[in-house]
């Protein structure tokens, strides 16, 4: 036994190597797959438990830069509270009745990644505290991603910065809306799709999310236009939006709960009968 | 023995440490697209003894790599790299023999080797390892410009702070 054992040792080198670098491939291209792939590799959220712990401790040094972020953050809810009297009294404030259905969780980024073709980001919140895969998350500034995957404590999120992020995003001014991609270059520049030529856009104008999905709530910032020209052959703008919530420094981010999923998915399932 | 056994794993430990904590975090190349990658923790496998069997090595080469792996979120790509690098360690060997031949109880390193031979082996075998870790990230030979510049940038900055690691090691244990 011992000796079959050593001539494996001795021996066996080569083909433990092409073993081993074919397992490394079959994660690799699984791994680059899709969306729903990416689910079965939850079992990184162990190794959270250490980042969490490392971030814990490290966070001392950046005390004040986060002091400062919520006390504006603190500073723009309250202006909106001493507002909010004049607003009520406006008549088409009634109209816009989605004002209690969403709810905002506060979780804070323990990793995350800008240089590879599909980023993730991992949250220090879970499945305990009603995170659940498919929901938003935003900051005061802008919009993060989608909750792909949970456990207990933590949430895996599908960062914008991902080759399969496709969110309904709208020019605030003229109203057009189309899909928002990232084409892997730049982690502050999206691609916004499908605005056709007639459209009047201009530099500057603010993107905002769409509201069509249950994902995010209507009308939140996510960047202004940053370069904008007609598309060779085709009927369509080529846009670059410039993030207003820059990807490389996050930390404290809000998870979108929407009180009313459900019951619009419920319904919108229906539409397949008259289709 | 047991003592030399301590010594590697803790060893192991220090770089896969200061990899996945510190260096992790460094971003170069200001706001936009990352392209300088600092990864030191390669030299460790490349400062395993002669004596060892390449068996244990290829094995020791995939479990680090997969443990950087785990907090780089990415299965596969560092110890793909890795196994690479560590697959043409005993060709190097070959190749850089000096005309006495090795001792049994040397291992390749600036102390033993002194810091020429050190240079050649180890230059090569890190390009190696940061060619086969940009292919396997990128994973597309369309990007193939910036597979190049990353892998060249990467290699220079990395080799840089691991030649002066090495240095400080040799002066500390002469």
């Amino acid at each position: 036994m011992w000796r079959i054992l050593n001539i494996i040792v001795q021996n066996g080198s080569t083909v433990l190597f092409v073993l081993l670098q074919a397992l490394c491939l079959f994660w690799v291209v699984k791994f680059n797959q899709t969306q729903q792939k990416i689910y079965l590799h939850s079992y990184q959220l162990m190794v959270s438990g250490i980042q969490a712990k490392y971030q814990k401790t490290i966070d001392y040094f950046g005390l004040r830069q986060r002091y400062d972020s919520i006390a504006n953050e603190n500073a723009k809810l309250l202006s909106n509270q001493i507002n909010s009297p004049y607003k009520i009294q406006k008549p088409d404030s009634l109209i816009d009745g989605d004002l209690g259905a969403y709810q905002l969780i506060q979780a804070r980024v323990i990793n995350n990644s800008l240089e590879k073709r599909n980023n993730m980001i991992t949250l220090d919140k879970g499945g305990k505290h009603q995170i659940a895969p498919g929901m938003g998350v935003i900051t005061s500034k802008g919009i993060v991603g989608i909750v792909t995957d949970t456990s207990s404590s933590y949430a895996l999120v599908m960062s914008l910065l991902h080759s399969n992020t496709n969110i309904s995003a709208r020019l605030k001014r003229c109203g057009f809306f189309g899909p928002l991609v990232w084409n892997g270059k730049d982690p502050s520049i999206m691609n916004l799709m499908a605005i056709q030529n007639y459209a009047d856009v201009r530099l500057g104008d603010s993107v905002v999310t769409s509201g069509y999905s249950v994902i995010f709530p209507k009308d939140l910032l996510i960047g202004i236009v940053d370069v904008y020209k007609k598309e060779e052959g085709s009927f369509t703008y080529k846009i670059n939006v410039k993030l207003s919530q820059s990807m490389t420094n996050l930390d404290q981010v809000y998870v979108v709960l929407n009180k009313d999923k459900g019951e619009k998915e419920g319904l919108e399932k229906k539409s397949a009968h008259y289709e | 023995m047991n003592n030399i056994w301590t010594a590697m794993i803790l060893r192991f430990l220090f770089y896969i440490g200061l990899q996945v904590l510190v260096l992790k975090e460094i971003h170069l190349s200001g706001s936009n697209q990352n392209f300088i990658f600092i990864l030191i923790y390669p030299v460790a496998l490349l400062t395993l003894p002669f004596r060892m069997p390449q068996f244990f090595i290829i094995l020791i080469a995939f479990i680090v790599g997969f443990i950087v792996d785990l907090f780089y979120m990415s299965p596969g790509v560092h110890a793909g790299a890795c196994l690479w690098m560590v697959l043409l360690r005993p060709l190097m060997f070959r190749i850089l023999e000096p005309k006495n031949g090795y001792q049994l109880d040397m291992s390749p390193t600036i102390s033993d080797l002194g810091i020429i031979w050190f240079a050649k082996y180890a230059s090569t075998l890190l390009l190696v390892f940061f060619l086969s870790y940009f292919i396997l990230q990128v994973f597309t030979f369309v990007y193939i410009g910036e597979i190049l510049l990353k892998t060249i940038l990467s290699f220079f900055v990395s080799t840089i702070i691991i030649f002066l690691l090495q240095l400080f090691y040799s002066f500390k244990s002469n």
